[in-house]
């Protein structure tokens, strides 16, 4: 008879048997010490998978949620009221301008290039800070993408 | 009655709590919490400590939720934040992941190895025998170090493919597979000194 396998081999051979060498096999079927001993593994590994699973005696979801921050509640989406805000209020600012073009044409060329300067310094001033925005949100999100 | 995003898949889910939707995030909490209570359970003893890990756990997954690409499956995502926040504990308390395994060698238990088959094998009530295995079982695996319990149940239990423990426990695949092949001589060993006591 051939020497015993290995603890290893006969766990291997309880667990898969078809990944077993031939010559372990063989020698488990004529040996009853080591047919024994893979019972035994077979048993213990069938037990431990139907070992009943813990589980938690408190509301976790619950106490989570109550530790978590409120979100800030979303506009982008689904939010028909501000679209429809939105196109009415184009729509009458474009008949408005239509109606009074040569009067807002007037009004321009009257204030003279002071103002045009004034206005075009509030545009960059305002562009600015937004840039700067959305440089500082980006940097919190690359912030927030740091694992642990 | 079924909550709305029972229904949705784990990538569903992750987008709707990125967009703000905290139900989403409850049903993650309840999809996961067995997994996760299988790693805390086996980690830590303290009940009060675990009801803190338990909440630590999904406050850190949530905090990095905005991180996570789907490389993995998600559940063997949150188990490896479950584990590595035991694992802090662990160190942070001076408690041992890894500790010796009393290994009894077989050669110590002559003959018992065909009693107890033949106890497996014909016992006049096999029922009565799983339940009584069951339970020294039970016992048997929370006397194993930490390491060890964790990895059976996670491979036994809750049958995870080596991968999955690995890419949770960070451990080479050749260095899992040996703990298992210790835990579960180590089991076999106190089943059988288990038997052998009980027959004096």
């Amino acid at each position: 008879m051939t020497p015993h396998p290995s603890e290893a081999e006969l766990q291997q051979f309880a667990l898969e048997r078809s990944d077993s060498e031939v010559s372990v096999v063989e020698h488990i079927s004529s040996c009853e010490q080591c047919k024994a001993t893979v019972t035994i593994y077979q048993q213990l590994v069938l037990s431990i998978g139907q070992q009943e699973k813990p589980s938690f005696d408190f509301n976790l979801a619950q106490l989570v949620l109550d530790q978590i921050p409120s979100p800030k509640k979303s506009y982008s989406r689904d939010n028909s009221i501000f679209y429809t805000i939105a196109f009415v209020v184009t729509v009458l600012s474009g008949v408005i301008f239509y109606w009074f073009s040569e009067f807002f044409a007037g009004l321009l060329l009257s204030f003279g290039s002071l103002f045009m300067y004034l206005l075009a310094a509030t545009a960059m001033a305002i562009l600015i800070f937004q840039g700067l925005d959305i440089y500082k949100r980006y940097q919190h999100k690359i912030k927030d993408l740091d694992f642990y | 009655m079924t909550n709305k995003t029972d229904t949705l898949t784990d990538r569903q889910l992750v987008e709707k709590v990125l967009t703000g939707d905290t139900s989403a995030f409850a049903t993650i909490i309840k999809n996961t919490e067995v997994l996760v209570a299988q790693i805390v359970f086996k980690m830590v003893d303290n009940i009060e400590d675990r009801k803190d890990l338990a909440q630590d756990i999904y406050l850190k997954a949530y905090k990095n939720l905005p991180g996570f690409r789907f490389g993995s499956k998600f559940s063997t995502w949150i188990a490896q934040v479950s584990y590595n926040t035991c694992l802090d504990y662990l160190r942070k308390k001076k408690l041992v992941l890894q500790d010796t395994v009393h290994d009894d060698g077989d050669e110590d238990l002559p003959g018992i190895n065909n009693k107890y088959s033949l106890e497996l094998n014909v016992g006049a009530d096999k029922d009565i025998f799983r339940k009584e295995l069951s339970g020294i079982l039970k016992t048997e695996i929370d006397r194993l170090p930490v390491i060890y319990k964790t990895l059976i149940t996670l491979y036994h239990n809750e049958e995870m493919s080596y991968d999955e423990i690995a890419q949770i426990t960070q451990l080479p695949e050749g260095t899992l597979k040996n703990y298992l092949f210790r835990a579960r001589k180590a089991l076999k060993n106190s089943l059988l000194q288990h038997y052998k006591k009980e027959d004096l």
